[in-house]
C-alpha cells in the first residue's frame, strides 16, 4: 500500500483514538510525560507495522501495541530502580502527576490505590471499569482468555478495597 | 449476587476518572506533529532485504565466524601431521649448542668418574659421555646413527609428570620425530618419566637419531607443557 495512504490512515486514527490510548497508558504508568512518549510511540509503531494489521477491530490493535509499549516501560523503569536503590539507596519520589490535580478526593483515593496493586489486576481494572472495553476486546487486547480476564477483574477488584482499607481511606465491612 | 455488586461499587468514579483525565489539544496535536515528522524522515525510503539475501549473508557471516575460530586448531593440526613450523627457519640463526654438564658417579666397581651431559645444568640433559673423573669424553652424534641418550630432569614432582615427548627441529626448520620406538620407527613420545637417578628426580631411557647433520634443536615436552629445550650439533660422520 501506498507509503501515504497508510500515514493519511495512521493520521485518522489518531484523531479518533490519541486520548483513549493516552488516558489508558496514564492509568498504568501515571506519568504525563511518559505516556506522551509512549502514545507517540504506539502511532509510530502502528506506521511501521501497518502490514500486520489483519483488518481486526483497530481500537483493539493499537491497544494491544500501547500495552505492550507500556509493559516494556513498566519493565525497564523498574530494572532501573532497582539498580538506583542497590547503588543509593535512594528512593525514587514519587510526585503526585500534575493530571490528577482535576480528580476530587474519592476519585484520587481510587487512583492512588489502583497505582498501588499489582500490574495485571490495574491493566484488567483500566480496561474493564474505566475504558469500558468488553470482556471479549479486553481478552484480545490482553492476551488473555475470558476466564482469566473475568478472575483477574473480581480479584483486582478485592485488591483494590483491600488498598483503600490499607490506606485508610476505608473500613472494612463486616 | 454480592460479588456482582461489589463488582459495581466504584463504576461511577471511573467514569468520572476518565472523563477528567484528558490530553490537551495542544499537546495532542503537537504529538501528531512530531509523528507525522518521524514518519517522513524514516520509511519511505525504507529499504526491504529480501530473506534469501538475508539467509546468504548469515551463512557467509557465520562461516567466517568459525573459520576465524578454528584456524588455531587447524594449524596445530596441520603442525601435528606434517612436523612442520614455518618460521622456525627465522629462529634458527640464534641457534647455540647447549653446553655440557657433568654428573659425579660411582661405577659398579667402586671407582668414582662422571656422567657428560647436555642440556641445562639442574634442569634437563642428556647423557653423550662418561670416564673416569677427570677424563670423560663427549661422545658425537652422528646423522643416521640411532644411538641409547639417558635423559636426566630436575624439577617438582608437578612439572615433571607426563609423557616424555620430544620435538626435533632441523635447521630447516622441519619438525622431525627424533625418538626410536620398540619397531625402530620414529615416535612423537615415550611414556611417563622414571624415578631418580644420578642425583636428578626423574629419569626417562630413550633411542634417538637424526637424519640429518647440522644444528638440531630438540623442544621437550612433559604431558602438554614445553618443559625445555636443547640444542645439539649432529656431525655428518
Amino acid at each position: 500500500m501506498d507509503q501515504d495512504i497508510i500515514k493519511q490512515r495512521v493520521n485518522d486514527w489518531y484523531h479518533t483514538y490519541s486520548n483513549d490510548i493516552y488516558k489508558y497508558v496514564f492509568f498504568m504508568i501515571g506519568e504525563h510525560d511518559q505516556a506522551k512518549d509512549i502514545l507517540q510511540d504506539t502511532f509510530l509503531r502502528a506506521y511501521h507495522n501497518f502490514e500486520s494489521f489483519q483488518g481486526e477491530k483497530v481500537k483493539n490493535w493499537l491497544f494491544r501495541i500501547a500495552r505492550n509499549l507500556t509493559i516494556d516501560y513498566i519493565r525497564k523503569k523498574k530494572t532501573i530502580a532497582c539498580l538506583i536503590d542497590s547503588i543509593s539507596s535512594s528512593k525514587v519520589t514519587n510526585k503526585t502527576p500534575e493530571q490528577t490535580i482535576v480528580l476530587n478526593e474519592t476519585e484520587r483515593e481510587l487512583y492512588d490505590a489502583l497505582r498501588k496493586i499489582k500490574r495485571s489486576y490495574r491493566e484488567v481494572i483500566v480496561l474493564r471499569k474505566i475504558k469500558e472495553f468488553s470482556v471479549s476486546e479486553s481478552c484480545h487486547i490482553l492476551g488473555w482468555n475470558e476466564n482469566k480476564v473475568k478472575v483477574n477483574l473480581h480479584r483486582g477488584m478485592k485488591a483494590l478495597r483491600k488498598q483503600l482499607v490499607k490506606e485508610g481511606y476505608r473500613h472494612e465491612t463486616i | 449476587m454480592k460479588q456482582f455488586e461489589e463488582m459495581n461499587e466504584y463504576d461511577r468514579e471511573f467514569k468520572s476518572m476518565n472523563n477528567k483525565i484528558n490530553l490537551a489539544q495542544k499537546e495532542q496535536e503537537d504529538i501528531l506533529y512530531q509523528i507525522n515528522n518521524k514518519i517522513g524522515r524514516k520509511s519511505p525510503t525504507r529499504r526491504q532485504v529480501s530473506p534469501i539475501w538475508k539467509y546468504y549473508l548469515t551463512l557467509t557471516v557465520t562461516s567466517l565466524i568459525i573459520i576465524i575460530l578454528s584456524l588455531p586448531l587447524l594449524t596445530n593440526i596441520i603442525q601435528d601431521r606434517t612436523g612442520n613450523l614455518n618460521n622456525e627457519s627465522i629462529h634458527q640463526q640464534n641457534w647455540e649448542v647447549s653446553p655440557t654438564f657433568k654428573l659425579p658417579v660411582t661405577f659398579g666397581d667402586g671407582t668414582k668418574g662422571e656422567y657428560v651431559l647436555v642440556g641445562k645444568e639442574e634442569k634437563l640433559g642428556f647423557l653423550v659421555g662418561s670416564g673416569k673423573e677427570g677424563e670423560a669424553a663427549v661422545q658425537p652424534i652422528v646423522k643416521g646413527k640411532a644411538n641409547k641418550y639417558m635423559w636426566h630432569f630436575w624439577g617438582s614432582e608437578e612439572e615433571l609428570n607426563g609423557d616424555f615427548k620430544v620435538v626435533g627441529i632441523n635447521e630447516t626448520g622441519e619438525r622431525e620425530k627424533v625418538l626410536l620406538g620398540n619397531n625402530e620407527e620414529t615416535v612423537w613420545n615415550y611414556g611417563e618419566l622414571g624415578g631418580s637417578n644420578n642425583g636428578a628426580d626423574k629419569h626417562i631411557p630413550s633411542s634417538m637419531v637424526f637424519p640429518t647433520s647440522g644444528l638440531w634443536k630438540l623442544e621437550v615436552y612433559i604431558g602438554d607443557k614445553m618443559f625445555d629445550e636443547v640444542i645439539v650439533h649432529v656431525q655428518e660422520n
